[in-house]
């Protein structure tokens, strides 16, 4: 973590993602189109929508897994190509990989260096690297249990760590929450929060915007085909929401901060 | 039954084809342990089914054409893989394709092995397996296979990890995949025409995937798990081959059973091991 201290003066010249006018197809059918939006480095971002609306497919632009039809897209004012590994990936699906042959230590491991030729995964650098990330994030009791013997917070703080291992500039996040329950929700919240004050910028998928609302300072949401930005403050807009979910919402403002329901 | 017990075993075993027997089966051992810890994390023990089910045609039609039996054995196993490769977009959702080619395959090989009587008796031989007629040049070309089989592991070993593991991370890391995946269906049925020289079509799995499954039951690290499984599967080959030369039985019997009671033992203890832990 300490390795990321230097480069933050560097970091603030820079955009964390810019797309100018950027369109993406997946097959003949365009997913969004003429998207133009900036986000700052170091700030957490949700990116909303329903589904089917495109999400993923932006994080696979920004993972350069597909490309753009047309526009560009800067990573850290760099093509996507060049910054894949400056970026820590957690795929939505990643529950449905956990499986009872490797344990936690293995999945960190793999983070580490599964993208390099070789046999190791237990020399002394991959050993360092893992157990101060497990201090840092206390999840030490994790490394030598299998994935198929965690619940599914406990395995999502392993898919977090296994991302942030190679201590990207950025971090992004498909739907980290889902099929958590309370606790679990708080733990990755936390862990995230914690986060912040690192010089990372993240970006986390959410279908729900409310246990994100008061951790991020701005969404991008994909409406309409498009994909749009707006600073938190300006989202907390009930028109806005009620357009985005297809349903009347309400914005309530509480002193333990704010969150979205139904209308009645 | 006329299970009986062999006096001179000792003399046997300084017979060449009976050397050639333990030597060709460790080294088909070996490979199918390593293939199959890949196998199973990749979740292709259907398609590894499937592979060896594709072979018999091939087998078969080549008698018709006058050809070696395992240059069509070879040959259809590898076209098989290939087209799996080619059909299926994705390795989990492969089944349906490989399933089609799996029936389609097998017709064939009964339609060959119908038109010639050779082809019959050779069928007994493709389903079963028989490992005391394999030639010393299969034997040397085996274990040159072998020696790449380790070199490439050595070298590819972790992305083949992440990719087989987790394709979208490995997608994302800009590791090549598909590419990865490809190679591992060709090196796969290599694997699987070998190991129906030993055990046969329809014993393949104890030999390919019982072992690695073991081996997993014991231990969830990757290295120790492919080095388990080697052992298992050497295990079961020359143990297998030496009781069934001391009574007379067929070896491809003895190694599957063998396979089979490892892996009954370990996956019983692992109950008894959990159930006293909680
Ligand atoms: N290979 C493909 N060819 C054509 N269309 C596709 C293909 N893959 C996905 N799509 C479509 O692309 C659209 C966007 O998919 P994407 O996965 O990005 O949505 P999402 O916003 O992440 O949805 P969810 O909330 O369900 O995760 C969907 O409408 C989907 O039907
Ligand atoms: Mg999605």
């Amino acid at each position: 973590m300490a390795k990321n201290f230097k480069s933050a003066n560097a970091l603030e010249l820079k955009n964390a993602l810019e797309l100018k006018n950027a369109c993406v197809a997946k097959g003949k059918k365009t997913i969004w189109s003429n998207s133009t939006l900036t986000i700052k480095p170091n700030e957490i971002t949700a990116i909303i929508g329903m589904n089917g609306s495109g999400k993923t497919t932006l994080l696979e632009v920004m993972l350069d897994i597909i490309p753009l039809n047309s526009g560009e897209i800067y990573i850290l004012d760099q093509k996507p190509k060049k910054m894949r590994s400056q970026i820590g990936y957690v795929p939505q699906k990643y529950q449905l990989s956990a499986s009872n042959v490797i344990r936690g230590y293995d999945a960190l491991a793999l983070g580490l260096v599964g993208n390099k030729l070789g046999i190791s995964l237990s020399n002394k650098y991959i050993r360092n690297q893992i157990y101060q990330l497990a201090d840092h994030l206390q999840i030490n009791h994790l490394l030598n249990r299998r994935l198929s013997e965690m619940s599914g917070g406990q395995l999502q703080k392993i898919a977090v760590s296994q991302a942030l291992i190679n201590n990207p500039k950025i971090l992004i996040l498909d739907e980290p929450l889902a099929n958590l329950d309370i606790q679990s929700t708080n733990e990755i919240l936390t862990l995230i929060q914690h986060l912040k004050n690192h010089h990372i910028s993240i970006f986390i998928v959410t279908h729900d915007l409310n246990p994100v609302i008061d951790l991020i300072d701005g969404a991008i949401y994909l409406l309409d085909g498009h994909a749009h930005y707006l600073p938190v403050k300006n989202l907390k807009n009930e028109k806005l929401l009620s357009y985005l979910y297809s349903t009347k919402i309400e914005v309530v403002h509480t002193k333990d901060g704010a969150f979205i329901r139904n209308k009645k | 039954m006329n299970i009986k017990y062999i006096n001179n075993w000792i003399n046997l075993l300084s017979q060449d084809f009976i050397i050639n027997a333990f030597l060709c089966g460790a080294i088909v051992a070996i490979s199918a342990g390593i293939i199959g810890y890949f196998v199973i994390i990749r979740k292709a023990t259907f398609i590894s089914h499937a592979l060896s089910h594709i072979g018999l045609p091939g087998a078969t039609g080549a008698i018709l054409l006058g050809l070696p039996v395992s240059s069509g054995l070879f040959l259809f196993c590898g076209l098989g893989a290939i087209t799996i490769t080619i059909l299926g977009k994705k390795i989990t959702d492969t089944d349906i394709a490989t399933g089609s080619i799996l029936a389609l395959a097998t017709g064939f090989g009964l339609l060959f092995s119908n038109m010639s009587s050779k082809a019959s008796t050779t069928m007994t031989s493709i389903l079963f397996g028989n490992i005391f007629t394999i030639y010393s040049i299969q034997t040397i070309l085996f274990s040159c296979f072998l020696a790449c089989l380790i070199i490439l592991l050595i070298i590819f070993f972790r992305p083949l990890l992440l990719c087989s593991l987790n394709e979208d991370i490995a997608n994302a890391r800009g590791l090549p995949t598909r590419l990865y995946a490809a190679s591992f269906m060709i090196i796969l049925s290599i694997v699987v025409a070998m190991s129906i020289e030993v055990v046969g079509t329809l014993l393949l799995f104890a030999l390919v995937i019982t072992p690695a499954a073991s081996a997993i039951a014991i231990t969830a690290n990757p290295i120790k798990s492919i080095i388990l499984s080697c052992i298992f599967a050497l295990t079961s080959v020359w143990l297998g081959l030496f009781i069934s030369i001391i009574f007379s039985l067929p070896p491809s019997f003895t190694i599957v059973t063998i396979s089979f009671i490892i892996w009954f033992i370990i996956s019983r203890l692992k109950k008894l091991v959990f159930q006293d832990s909680n």
